[in-house]
């Protein structure tokens, strides 16, 4: 199969050093998958994800550091908010709620993130391509 | 003449006459449809009509007559809005008399094009839960049953959004129309081609529409007046009302309905275990 699904992935500083970590740690995942590093998960725009999907990812990915974690309120929690109304509009318009996904990934969890992450694309692979930007602008 | 609209007028007039206010926002015939109209003068009175053709949401105006005492005339929904503005600290609640109108819900708007026929019932009354402002200086009793439905056919249930989103102009009518999109820098009305660009038409409506979603997600307060004032009769409103929907199974929140609940955003709290 040629075909092989984009997944976008909204890192925090945190898990990104995670991300750097199943690296060093010899783990791999695939070069389909991009990151995109940000300073804290929680001023990921959810308009950026909603852009993303348009831009033609097939799924997108935001890992955030655990709530227990970290010291005050926790920014996490918003996140985590926001990708379950997020999710919550996907399913409303009729794409697949699970081409978005939120995972805790600390910064020394590189096994867990390249395990996450394989099997994540596995499932987004049954789910088949998304398209919304050429569904968009063909005529009909 | 109906007895809702004799009594509107006269709370009007009286209003006016006493000088509590300086205008008056109610609705007029422009030929057969109605409009809003302002009224600032007792002999002025006659204009104003109240029926279930007035599906405008005069709240819109609110911000633009800030520093201005004004009355408004204004349905369940409308309240709502009026309720949502003051808690954003956009308008000031003293300065704004409320003259509630007992509504039965509104007709949807008649356009050039339309799929319907006839006179109905619009599709967002029918999920109506506020028949009357929850805020009210004034309240006009109008009694009776939702107005006639000429048209049996139940809500337009298109579920294919992605093809509905297509139809779109970016003609901003949604925006302009709603009370309480009143951002001066706008994330998907500008011309600088970051988020959205004003002028890509078809592409990026997918981001137009969720943005606007997300933008209105537990503010919205389902008056319609974005769906009732788009050109190609998008159901906006359904599309807000599953967001709602998911903050009252979350926070048990609706928009709008008292000056004191907050909004959830604002009193955020943390929980539960990863
Ligand atoms: S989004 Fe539409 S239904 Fe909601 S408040 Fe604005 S105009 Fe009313
Ligand atoms: S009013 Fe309708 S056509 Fe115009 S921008 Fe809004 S959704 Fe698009």
């Amino acid at each position: 199969m040629s075909w092989k699904p984009r997944v976008i992935v909204f890192t925090c500083w945190c898990s990104s050093s995670g991300v750097d970590q199943a690296g060093f740690e010899g783990f791999t995942y695939p070069p389909n998958v991009l990151t995109v590093r940000v300073p804290c998960s929680a001023v990921i725009n959810p308009s950026l994800i909603v852009k993303a999907f348009e831009k033609g990812a097939d799924a997108v990915l935001v890992t955030a550091c655990r709530p227990s974690e970290l010291r005050r309120v926790a920014p996490s929690r918003v996140t985590e908010a926001r990708v379950s109304l997020l999710r919550r509009l996907l399913r409303t318009i009729g794409v697949e709620e699970d081409r978005l996904r939120i995972l805790w990934i600390s910064s020394n969890e590189g096994s867990l993130f390249s395990r996450e992450v394989s099997r994540i694309l596995g499932e987004v692979e049954r789910l088949g391509p998304l398209n919304i930007g050429g569904s968009m602008v063909e005529q009909g | 003449m109906s007895r809702a609209e004799e009594e509107l007028r006269s709370i009007v007039r009286k209003l006016l006459e006493r000088k509590d206010v300086e205008l008056v926002l109610g609705y007029e015939y422009y030929g057969r449809s109605v409009r809003p109209c302002f009224v600032s003068k007792p002999e002025e009175v006659e204009r104003l009509v109240w029926n279930s053709d007035c599906w405008f949401n005069l709240a819109t105006y609110l911000r633009s007559l800030r520093s201005r005492r004004v009355g408004i005339v204004a349905k369940g929904c409308d309240g709502r809005s009026i309720v949502e503005l003051v808690k954003e600290n956009q308008v000031d609640r003293g300065s704004i008399v409320v003259i509630a109108v007992e509504c039965n819900g509104v007709f949807k708007p008649f356009k050039y094009g339309s799929t319907h026929v006839g006179r109905r019932l619009a599709d967002y009354c029918r999920r109506c839960v506020t028949r009357v402002s929850p805020v009210a200086d004034y309240l006009v009793k109008k009694g009776g049953q939702a107005p006639e439905d000429e048209n049996t056919v139940a809500g337009d249930n298109a579920s294919d959004w992605l093809s509905l989103f297509r139809k779109c102009l970016k003609c901003m009518a949604c925006v302009k129309a709603c009370p309480l999109c009143y951002c001066t820098e706008c994330s998907i009305e500008g011309f600088k081609p970051d988020l959205v660009h004003r002028l890509r038409v078809p592409q990026e409506l997918f981001t137009f529409h969720l943005t606007r979603a997300l933008h209105m997600a537990g503010r919205c307060v389902e008056c319609g007046a974005c769906e009732s004032a788009c050109p190609v009769e998008i159901p906006l409103t359904r599309l807000y009302h599953e967001l709602n929907e998911w903050f009252r199974e979350n926070y048990g929140y609706a928009p709008g309905m008292s000056l004191s609940e907050a909004p959830p955003p604002l009193v955020f709290k943390e929980g539960g275990e990863d």
